[in-house]
């Protein structure tokens, strides 16, 4: 990658690269739990007094996207500044993975509506692959 | 329904925040910045010191 790109990210960072993925990727993670929570509002599977079906698929639909930029944000910092290393192949198939089916799901709630029997499982999909991409990471590196 | 939004959303700002403050809190002093700022303070630690043996010396 551009060592121009490389140099952003670092300044960007201030020096703590690691650490703000860290920081994104676990934020990432926290706001997806709070997704499945909210999702099965929206199913209702719950039906809390103080929640309707409809706040929490708005709500649901919110933090879905920043949940998607944040992961995009740090999918970049991975490949820009620390590249593809050795060892590190389960977290870069997982992460790779992960953004495949998040991309699948985005494009059938905009536009491929009659694959919306689908969203179920790749929701569960985009949880898991997201909590192994932060285990194989940041969960070692809190740990 | 506007309430139950309204409420739903700072729910996920608080998820959040609260993030952001465990890890900071965990990762601490590891950060580049803060090992940064302690090695500057011991350079000047260690610059008064010496400024402090040469003024005794004089």
């Amino acid at each position: 990658m551009d060592a121009r790109v490389e140099d952003l990210v670092e300044r960007l960072a201030r020096g703590n690269v690691t650490e703000v993925k860290v920081v994104v990727t676990t934020v990432a993670l926290a706001l997806a739990v709070y997704q499945l929570v909210l999702i099965t509002v929206v199913y209702g599977k719950a039906r809390p007094s103080f929640l309707g079906a409809g706040p929490a698929a708005q709500t649901h639909r919110a933090s879905g996207d920043a949940i998607a930029v944040l992961l995009i944000v740090v999918a970049l910092m991975c490949v820009s500044y620390f590249g593809l290393e050795d060892g590190a192949a389960f977290h870069a198939v997982a992460g790779a993975a992960l953004l495949a089916v998040l991309a699948v799901k985005v494009v059938i709630i905009r536009w491929w509506h009659a694959a919306g029997r689908f969203l179920p499982v790749l929701g569960i999909s985009v949880f898991l692959l997201l909590g192994a991409t932060w285990a194989s990471t940041a969960g070692a590196f809190l740990g | 329904m506007s309430r139950q939004l309204i409420g739903s959303l700072l729910v996920a700002l608080a998820i959040v925040a609260v993030a952001i403050v465990a890890v900071t809190a965990k990762l601490g002093p590891t950060s580049a910045a803060e090992l940064d700022a302690q090695e500057e303070r011991q350079e000047q630690r260690l610059e008064q010191q010496e400024e402090r043996r040469e003024d005794g010396r004089d």
